[in-house]
Order: C-alpha cells, then structure tokens, then sequence
C-alpha cells in the first residue's frame, strides 16, 4: 500500500514537472522536484527506499526525454542510496540537515551524470558547466527540500498510525 | 595475501557484491540501450502511450493558468502597447508594398532569364507540446503527433516566429524534439545580410541562458547587432531560410582566426505550445 502511494504521489510530481517546468524556474535553472522527493524519502524511510524512488524517477526521465537508459536512472538511484546512508546515524527533521543532504545529493547526481553523459558521448566538456548546472541546480533543490520533506514525512507518518490502529 | 583476504572479506560483504552486480547491469543496460534502438524503442513506446494523455491535459492546465498570470500585469500597459503596435502595423505595411514590388519585379526578371517560376511551400503537420525535460541539462519537449502522422527522425520543426529543432525519436502518437537550445544541436546557418555561413549550437552557460553561439564565421565576416541569422539548408536536416534569430554580441575566438556571435532564439521557448513539423517540401498551387 505504502509503495504504491509513493510511486504514486512520485509520478504526479513527474507529471507536474514535465508540464509545469518551464514556469518554475529560477534564471532557467529548474528545481528537480522528483529527486527532491526520492532523496527526502530516502532520509524518512531508508537507503533503500530512496534507491528505488530514485531508480524510478529517473527511468521515467531517460523513456521520456532521453535516447537510451541509464543517464537518469543510474545518477538518480545512486543518489538517492548515497543520501539515505548518509543520513543513518543523523537526527533528521531538521530544516538544515534535510536542505544540507538534498544538496549533497543533488550535487552526486549531478556529477554522476557528467560521467556518464561524458562516456557516452552525450555531452563533451560536462565539467564546463559544473557552476552553471550542477551547483546552481543544487542550490535551488535544497531550497525547496523542506516543503517536500514535511510532504514525505507526514505520507509516512501518516501510513505508520494508520497501520498501528489498524493492525 | 592481502589482496586474497580483502577479496574475501567483500565476498562476505554481500551488500558490496549486489551494489557491484548493480552497477555492472546498470552499464549492461546503458550500453544495449545505447546501441540497440529497437530494443529501447521497445521498452519507451508503451510507457509514453500511457503517460502522454495526462501529460497532454497538464500541460493544457499549465499554459491556461501562464496565460491568466501573464494578463494581469500587461493590463497597465495596454494602451502604450496598442500605439506601439499601430505604429509596427504601419511599418510592416509599407514592407508589405516594398516586398509586392520586389516580387513582381523578381518575376518579370525570372521569366526574361527562362528561369521555371520556382514556388514550394512546406507540407506542414501541426502539433502541441505535451512535455518538457524535466532536467537542466538537455533540452527535449514531446509532441502529441508521430509516426502515425508520418512523422520521422530529423524533420525539422518550426513554430511561425522561427526554427525550434529537430525531431530525434518517434513513437506511433508522439515525437521527441531537441530544441536548438539543447547543448548536443548544431545547425548549418548563414547571416540573411551577408550570406556569411557558420554552425550554430545551442549551449547550456551562453549567457544569458537560453541563448545559441554561432561558430565557424570567418575573421572578415561582416556581422552587426541585429543581423537577423537563417538555416542555410547544408546538411539536409533543415530547409533553407528558416529564421533562427538575431544577432546580441560578436566576439573573437582567442587565437583570432575565427569569430563567432551570441544569438538570441527568434522563438519564445518559455511560451512554447503549438509546433509545425516539416514533413517535406510541396509545390504550391500556382
């Protein structure tokens, strides 16, 4: 149930940027809104959940605007494992800790995707634009991590009291 | 020794050995999909056919509220707009009667040299954007008409202000578009004034962003401000004359040899909605 509700409310976040992304944008640079999602999941519930999130938000971007998968796949998924190691031993909730590895793991994602961009042929000099992209992108997912993450986490709680009173 | 214990001590690690089996499927999966069209042709043409009638209605959603957003503010300004454009309506007529002029006078020149009276328009299919790439790095919208419409890779696709990109993958009821703005395009191009030729690329830090170069134009080519910048038609991809923008900054490559220019996009790719594919040239009706 829960799975299903998380891919679900993945996909609607999908479909929200894919239509809406060019109207929320900050100087042509875009907020990622389903990675955000993928990595806060990954720091509610655990690695593996921000994997699989991450894993599947990005095969969706390499199928719908991509020339073959892996590009999104692989930097998301990675990503989102990263992050959700990373924040194991964290005390989570806290808006700096949840902006801080939303950051991190936007900029893994990013550089991940330098490398396999650059091995594929898909872009030949990634790391020009390591400022322009990566860190500027970076910036503006940590910004809107929070509100994302109180989403993520109420979903969860939400699931948690629902199956203690049922079950 | 060492290198025995340590392998070992990963082999006992299970969570290493399925993150290392997951990477090595993972570059697996790029390399076939990367080569092997057909299979990933495969595996997009029926997830975009589910995705793309709520991508289709989204998108709608979200052009209606831009547009109610954008009436808001140019309300004060209506009346400054509405005499700026009485005065461009003028304008544009008095270009109207130059270019009758100059037409009939190419005509009568045509027919004293024997030349065929050479008239072809574009067999045009239009087309609404349904999505657009989600990520910073590429440039890619979807359209809602494909190989049904006889649509195929590398038509070109224009809207009526200018060139917009090219078609880089079909399914039966969409099409993927690389905008010229998209770091991987390059179109053969040539000044309108000047008929100076050079390839223009999209690229991701032009600054300002959304912006195109213009490489290739020789130290002497004569470029100014303004200079309005067409396909040249080499290359076979896009027809020739299609308008790609204006010319903002010349600069000099730093070994001199070459120069190139900034070019801003004839076409508003914030507000783009309705599209034309080029699906082949037609004779007009004489």
């Amino acid at each position: 149930m829960r799975t299903i509700v998380y891919i679900l409310v993945l996909g609607v976040l999908i479909l929200v940027q894919t239509a809406l992304s060019n109207f929320i944008g900050i100087f042509g640079v875009k907020p990622d809104l389903p990675l955000v999602f993928a990595l806060c999941m990954a720091m509610v519930k655990n690695e593996k959940a921000g994997a699989l999130m991450g894993l599947m938000n990005g095969f969706l971007e390499d199928i719908l605007f991509g020339r073959f998968i892996g590009l999104n796949t692989i930097a998301k998924s990675i990503a989102g494992y990263v992050v959700g190691l990373g924040s194991r031993n964290l005390y989570k909730g806290r808006v700096i800790i949840t902006m801080l590895l939303v950051f991190t793991g936007s900029v893994i994602f990013n550089f991940i995707f330098m490398i396999i961009a650059f091995f594929t042929g898909e872009l030949i000099h990634p790391w020009r634009y390591l400022l322009s992209i990566t860190v500027a992108s970076s910036l503006i997912n940590m910004f809107v991590s929070p509100l994302i993450y109180i989403g993520a986490y109420r979903i969860e709680r939400f699931f948690d009291y629902y199956f203690d009173i049922k079950y | 020794m060492k290198v025995v214990v340590l392998l070992r001590r990963l082999l006992k690690n299970r969570r290493w050995l399925i993150l290392v089996l997951l990477l090595f499927i993972s570059i697996m999966i790029v390399n076939i999909t990367l080569n092997q069209e057909a299979i990933f042709k495969k595996i997009e043409i029926p997830i975009i056919t589910v995705l793309s009638p709520a991508q289709k209605i989204l998108s709608k959603i979200g052009f209606d509220i831009k547009d109610k957003l954008d009436t808001i503010p140019q309300i004060f300004y209506l009346k400054e707009e509405n005499e700026a454009l009485k005065k461009q309506v003028a304008e544009l007529l008095q270009y109207k009667q130059n270019l009758l002029e100059y037409q009939r006078e190419n005509t009568d020149l045509r027919s004293l040299l024997g030349f065929k009276d050479k008239n072809l328009q574009y067999d045009l299919e239009a087309a609404e954007v349904i999505a657009r790439d989600t990520g910073n790095w590429f440039n890619v919208i979807l359209i809602d008409k494909g190989e049904k419409q006889a649509l195929k890779k590398d038509m070109a696709v224009i809207t009526n202000e200018g060139l917009v990109g090219c078609i880089i993958s079909t399914t039966a009821n969409t099409s993927k578009v690389m905008l010229i703005t998209d770091e991987r395009s390059s179109i053969s191009a040539m000044l309108q004034r000047t008929r100076d030729n050079g390839i223009v690329k999209g690229s991701i830090d032009t600054a300002p962003r959304g912006y195109l170069k213009m490489d290739f134009l020789s130290q002497d080519a004569n470029l100014v401000k303004g200079d309005i910048v067409i396909s040249s038609g080499l290359g076979g991809l896009v027809p020739k004359g299609i308008v790609i923008g204006e010319v903002v900054e010349t600069k000099k490559e730093s070994y001199e040899l070459m120069q190139y220019a900034i070019i801003k996009p004839a076409v508003d790719f914030l507000k783009l909605e309705r599209v034309f594919v080029i699906k082949g040239e037609k004779e007009a009706n004489q």
